[in-house]
Formats: C-alpha cells, sequence, structure tokens
C-alpha cells in the first residue's frame, strides 16, 4: 500500500475532514464503524479531534494539510510518497507537519520519499539525494 | 466509506450545479408525466369501455369495420337482423351510444339499450323508474342529478324533443354517471340513427366456439368487425392511433432524458477532473468511479421519475375533479401499476445507457495531470 500527499491539500470540498480521511478506506473490506473509528483516531492524533465534521473550506491551511496527511496514512501504508508537503504552508507550521509525519512513521516503519525545495526540511531525512534538470547528482 | 457517504458525494455533485441540475429533472419530469397521464387517460378510458360491455358477460362485441370509435360505428338493421340469427347465438344485446348536447353537457355520453333488462344490468336505480318502452323516457347518471335534476322533470333538446327523466341511477363505471340511459329506440331518435345501431354484444351458447364464430362472422360480414368482447376496448382506429403516438410520445421523452442526463453528467466530470484524480490517488478503482457516475446519473432520473409520477397523479386528480364539474363523466384518478413499472424501467435502463459514456470518461481522467497544481 502505498500512501501520497501533495504540495496542496487536495480535499474534496464537498465532504467533512471525517469523510476525506475515509475515501482511501472505502476499496477496503472493513465495516463502516470500523473506517470512522480509524479515520477518527488518526485525525485526533493529527490534532484535528475538534474539527471532524468541519468542511475543508471552513479550517486553515496548515489543518487541511495534516488532514490530507491523515488520508494518506490512514490505510497503513509501507511507502509514503510526498511532494513538497509543506509547499504551501509557513516555515514553522511545515517543521511542525514533518515533525508529525516522521514521528507517526517511525513508529509504524514506513518508509518516507519525500520531494521538497526546503533544506531545513531535508536535513530531517536519513538520506538526501539532490536532483537537478531531472538527473540525481 | 459507507454507501450513504457514496451517495452523499452524488448528491452534493448534483447540487453544486443546482439550475442545471433542476432543468434535467425537470426535463425527464416533463416526459414522464407527458407519457403517465396520457398513457392513463388512454388505460382508463379503455378499461371502462370493457366493463361495460363485461357487465353482460358476453362473448363476442360486433361494431362497423370503419369504426374510428364506438360511438361512430353504424351497423345497418339487416346485418343486426344476419348476425342475431346465428344459431350459435344465444343472445344479442344492441347498443347505441353516442353524445348530445344538453343544457348543462355539450358531450353527455348516451348509451340506448336493446332492453330494460339490459339497462338494469349496467346500472343501480337510485330513484325513480327505468325507461317505460315507447315513451321518451330517460335514466340519468348521478352526476347529472348534481345540475338539479330529478325524476318526473323533462329535459328539453334544441331540435324540440323532450326527454322524461324516468329515474336517476350510479354505476361502478365512471363513464356511466355523467352519461343518461334509454332504450334503444329513443337512443336512435336522438342520434339520428335510423335504424342503425353502434354496437352488438353476442353471448354464444357454447363459449368455446368464440374464436370460431369470430373468424366466421368477420369473413360473412366484411362492413363487420367481431373481437372478443373483453378487447373492445382496445378497438377503433383512434385507439390504435392514440397507442402509437404514446409510443412516440415516450420515444421522444426518454431520447430527450438520454440527452439531458448525458449532458449534465459530460459537464460535470469537466469540470470536476481533479476531484477523480484525487478519488484515484487515494486508491479508487476505475469501477468505483464509474459507479460514482452512475449514481449521479441515477439520482438525476429518479427525482425526475418521482416528480413526473406526482405531477401526473396530479394531473389526473385535477381533470377528474374538473371532468366531474365540466364534462359530466369522471376520470379515474389513479395511475394504472403496469405503466408505473413500466416507465420506472425504461427510464431506469435509459440513465444506465446515458451514464456509460460519461463514468468511461472519468475513469479516464489523468490523475498526476489533474493533481500537479492547486
Amino acid at each position: 500500500m502505498v500512501g501520497m500527499i501533495f504540495q496542496f491539500h487536495h480535499l474534496i470540498p464537498a465532504l467533512s475532514l471525517l469523510e476525506n480521511v475515509i475515501l482511501p478506506l472505502q476499496p477496503l473490506k472493513s465495516t463502516m464503524s470500523e473506517k470512522r473509528r480509524k479515520a477518527k483516531s488518526l485525525l485526533e492524533s493529527c490534532g484535528l479531534g475538534e474539527r471532524l465534521e468541519f468542511d475543508p473550506r471552513r479550517i486553515s491551511g496548515g489543518e487541511r494539510q495534516r488532514a490530507a496527511v491523515a488520508r494518506a496514512l490512514v490505510n497503513d501504508p509501507c511507502i509514503l510518497l510526498a511532494d513538497e508537503p509543506t509547499g504551501s504552508l509557513d516555515s514553522q507550521t511545515g517543521k511542525a507537519l514533518m515533525n508529525f509525519i516522521l514521528e507517526y512513521c517511525r513508529k509504524r516503519n514506513i518508509t518516507i520519499l519525500l520531494v521538497t525545495h526546503d533544506s531545513d526540511i531535508a536535513r530531517m531525512a536519513d538520506r538526501v539525494l539532490h536532483m537537478s534538470d531531472g538527473k540525481i547528482r | 466509506m459507507g454507501r450513504i457517504a457514496f451517495i452523499k458525494i452524488a448528491l452534493i455533485n448534483i447540487a453544486r450545479h443546482r439550475l442545471r441540475s433542476i432543468l434535467t429533472i425537470s426535463g425527464i419530469a416533463f416526459s414522464v408525466t407527458l407519457f403517465m397521464s396520457f398513457a392513463n387517460l388512454s388505460a382508463d378510458f379503455r378499461n371502462q369501455v370493457d366493463r361495460i360491455a363485461n357487465q353482460y358477460r358476453v362473448d363476442i362485441a360486433v361494431q362497423a369495420s370503419d369504426a374510428v370509435t364506438p360511438m361512430s360505428s353504424k351497423i345497418k338493421p339487416e346485418l343486426v337482423q344476419k348476425v342475431s340469427e346465428s344459431p350459435a347465438i344465444e343472445e344479442a344485446i344492441l347498443l347505441s351510444v353516442g353524445k348530445i348536447r344538453l343544457p348543462w353537457n355539450p358531450y353527455t355520453f348516451i348509451i340506448g339499450l336493446s332492453s330494460i333488462e339490459a339497462v338494469s344490468k349496467q346500472v343501480r336505480l337510485l330513484d325513480g323508474d327505468f325507461p317505460k318502452v315507447g315513451k321518451d323516457q330517460v335514466l340519468i347518471g348521478f352526476q347529472t342529478v348534481r345540475q338539479g335534476y330529478r325524476p318526473g322533470q323533462h329535459i328539453k333538446l334544441k331540435d324540440g324533443i323532450i326527454l322524461e327523466i324516468s329515474g336517476t341511477f350510479s354505476s361502478d363505471i365512471p363513464l356511466l354517471n355523467g352519461a343518461i340511459a334509454m332504450s334503444l329506440e329513443t337512443s336512435r331518435r336522438l342520434i339520428n340513427r335510423d335504424g342503425q345501431i353502434s354496437l352488438m354484444l353476442l353471448r354464444l351458447k357454447h363459449e368455446v366456439q368464440q374464436a370460431e364464430i369470430i373468424s366466421q362472422l368477420n369473413s360473412i360480414f366484411p362492413e363487420l368487425h367481431a373481437t372478443p368482447a373483453a378487447a373492445l376496448g382496445e378497438q377503433g382506429l383512434v385507439v390504435k392511433l392514440a397507442d402509437r403516438m404514446l409510443v412516440a410520445v415516450f420515444s421522444l421523452g426518454l431520447i430527450i432524458g438520454f440527452l439531458l442526463i448525458t449532458n449534465t453528467l459530460v459537464m460535470s466530470i469537466f469540470e470536476r477532473t481533479r476531484e477523480f484524480g484525487i478519488l484515484f490517488a487515494v486508491g479508487w478503482s476505475r469501477l468505483a468511479v464509474a459507479k460514482l457516475v452512475i449514481l449521479e446519473s441515477l439520482a438525476l432520473s429518479l427525482s425526475g421519475l418521482l416528480l413526473g409520477l406526482g405531477l401526473s397523479w396530479s394531473i389526473l386528480v385535477s381533470l377528474s375533479y374538473m371532468d366531474a364539474e365540466n364534462m359530466g363523466w369522471w376520470i379515474s384518478p389513479t395511475l394504472d401499476p403496469a405503466m408505473v413499472l413500466v416507465s420506472t424501467v425504461l427510464i431506469l435502463a435509459i440513465t444506465l445507457l446515458s451514464a456509460l459514456y460519461p463514468s468511461i470518461l472519468a475513469t479516464r481522467v489523468p490523475t498526476a495531470e489533474t493533481l500537479r497544481y492547486e
């Protein structure tokens, strides 16, 4: 299983945060209550326990990106692909988000493959590869 | 994600473009209303005509072969005589039906019957007595009683004929309740038939001979058209024409519904490519996305279907009241379950067909491309 985080949150505005996080579980064969429980628990660990039924348009950019992270992690991926996950956030919010992702993934042995232009974020990684004009240097 | 959330996405997408969805639903509802109103009026009329004939437990109905409706059928007296003399026939009931202009209703349905026994089988006497032979007496349906006419009163027609009301009646057949019933002779005079009648209802000595006798009558008397009595309502050129028009109207409605749903879904998919991209990115299969599109088309068409059924029922109820007040006879304000089933099945089939192309379109959304930018 692979989880994906994009530069922009790409939450579906028609659905609540909880429903957005449940989306990846849709193809899986578990009960609805089990899916809800899992999504709720992940949103709570992202600090969004009070925002479960909120419309994504009514929360801050950092909260939206945390909800997007919860959506990427909800189906217990082996690898998390992250494309500039902090690109649309201020540096402080970005660092807080990265700390959460790293801590969560370390606990569950999830590999992160992350693309960033931010050297501070890159320094958090175990291994850094530099890419220029489509080639790894 | 459960079914409820699945339906919620579909409904929210429909609500996003309220005007477009309302127009699509209205288009489907209009087609359904047109079909259901027309089909039910037609079925109701046939059913009532069938019941008029079947009150007598007859086997064969005979009308003129060139008749557009039973009202325009004219069977000459010599043909009536010849048919009645057939040894296979136990009893022949003669009917003269038509319409006349009465002071309260320009389209009053009149029914002339060959005997008082025949009249008594059609209607229940409420007040007064059955018409006496040789007198211009009539029985009036209870709808007409509402206009203030009572037994013993006279109705003066424009051409100077004065009819005496012998009694009032009610019938289980709504068509008759605003009609007037009388002897065959009186009805012939009223509708200038010169001895001609409209219909012959034949009871056979042996019911099993029905098909054989019908075939014989049709070959010996080309001027006549014999059919099983139970199918009398389906005879007549007007009914056949109405059937063809019904098929044409509904086919056109289905084509319009197909185009409306397809157009709405295709536009919606072009506007929501990112959303489909997100669904693919979080692990949705092509089948799940296609299901979502089909669900949206079902929500549109079922809304249209329900609205159309409600509207057609309202139209039938309004017509039945309007008819009772103005026309003098009733239309049953009911939707034929068979018609409801037919239109539901056809609407569902056309919905699935119209969702086919849009759902394929949705499954071909390029995921990476749609998620590259905000």
